[in-house]
């Protein structure tokens, strides 16, 4: 007994060895490339994925979504958009990304964290807040995700970061 | 002396039986990986398989290709084009080493490629090719093409967005999956085995 006892002990730290468990696969930030954004179905050919990796818009406004893996127990840090907001005459004048959180069985959404562009310009700007509400991820109760508004094909939508600890 | 011979015997056969027999190293069927990935063994959870159904519409012909749910996989349409985008979430400074790819390319006149790239996420035009794999002849059964030679393969986060791209010009042309193999290494503080001190304090303690 004493001997099959020692036998799993040392198989498991043999286990151990081979196999950190730091190696978990992934790492803050969390970056939502524009490649993970889809539309809700109401234009679906409203936008444009650039050969260069970025979303533009057609003229019209557009809403974008995409998940958010988020590990269990990390707290949000910060939310981060990279974005060009060429223009301002469109009906939805910025770029504007959320995180938003919805309970598992409901479709009561909350927003977290939100940040948009500030003025027209030809570069990326990079607007980020770390004033977030109900940071501490929650899997088990809730579902995760970004939501991206742009309009114009001078709005260029490059990434969201969102940055965490654990 | 007949007891510490036999507990011997047992640990270095737990041990062994720890390391081989409950976790194998690699798992793909594309072979085996290139010899880092053995000898530091910081794989993490590599490969990372992107499946067709991460792929998404490149937004201006969204009927161009066709996910077909039942199968998992996803094929070009009557309306040429199909180019579709996936995301690709690399944990920070890992190394990216192979891409494979499995597709079913039925099609005399077509061929697919797809393409692994990153993307300055602070300078426009600033998108490097980091891998591409192309399909070539024509057969009805899933094959597998693969690059193993990848350009700028540290990932770099928040700098960087990664992502696959590619055009499925037919029906007869269908992307089953994208895996990527890569490792993970410890990184310090002080970031020493990049090169970068940054890390370190300024002022001599």
């Amino acid at each position: 007994m004493r001997k099959a006892m020692v036998f799993v002990l040392v198989a498991a730290a043999g286990l151990a060895g081979v196999a950190p468990l730091w190696a978990a696969g992934h790492t803050a930030p969390m970056v939502i490339p524009a490649a993970a954004l889809h539309n809700d179905g109401e234009n679906p050919n409203g936008f444009y994925f650039d050969q260069n990796g970025y979303l533009e818009g057609d003229g019209d406004p557009v809403k974008m979504f995409a998940a958010a893996y988020l590990p269990q127990g990390a707290t949000v840090e910060s939310l981060t958009l990279y974005a060009v907001d060429g223009t301002d005459a469109c009906t939805v004048p910025s770029v504007n990304a959320w995180l938003v959180r919805v309970p598992i069985n409901e479709a009561e959404l909350s927003q977290m964290v939100g940040v948009a562009t500030d003025g027209a310009s030809s570069a990326i700007q990079e607007p980020t807040s770390s004033s977030i509400t109900d940071g501490v991820i929650d899997n088990l109760f809730y579902r995760y995700f970004v939501r991206v508004d742009f309009c114009a094909a001078t709005h260029k939508v490059l990434a969201v970061v969102i940055d965490y600890s654990e | 002396m007949k007891y510490s011979m036999q507990s011997i015997v047992i640990v270095v056969c737990a041990l062994v039986l720890g390391m081989v027999g409950f976790c194998p190293i690699t798992s793909a069927s594309e072979g085996v990986p290139f010899e880092g990935g053995h000898a530091k063994n910081f794989g993490g959870s590599s490969p990372l398989v992107i499946p067709a159904a991460a792929f998404s519409t490149k937004g201006n012909n969204a009927e161009s290709h066709n996910f077909i749910w039942f199968a998992g996989f996803v094929k070009g349409t009557a309306l040429a084009g199909g180019c579709i985008q996936a995301p690709v979430y690399l944990p920070r400074w890992a190394q990216v080493y192979e891409m494979w790819v499995s597709m079913i390319d039925d099609d005399g006149s077509y061929d697919a490629s797809v393409i692994l790239t990153r993307r300055s996420n602070s300078t426009l035009g600033d998108v490097d090719d980091m891998a591409l794999a192309s399909t070539s002849g024509s057969a009805t059964a899933v094959r597998t093409f693969s690059d193993i030679t990848v350009n700028e393969p540290l990932v770099m986060l928040p700098d960087y967005s990664y992502y696959v791209t590619t055009c499925l010009a037919s029906e007869n042309l269908k992307l089953y999956s994208v895996r990527l193999y890569y490792t993970e290494e410890t990184i310090f503080i002080d970031a020493f085995e990049r090169g970068d001190t940054s890390g370190w304090s300024a002022v001599s303690p």
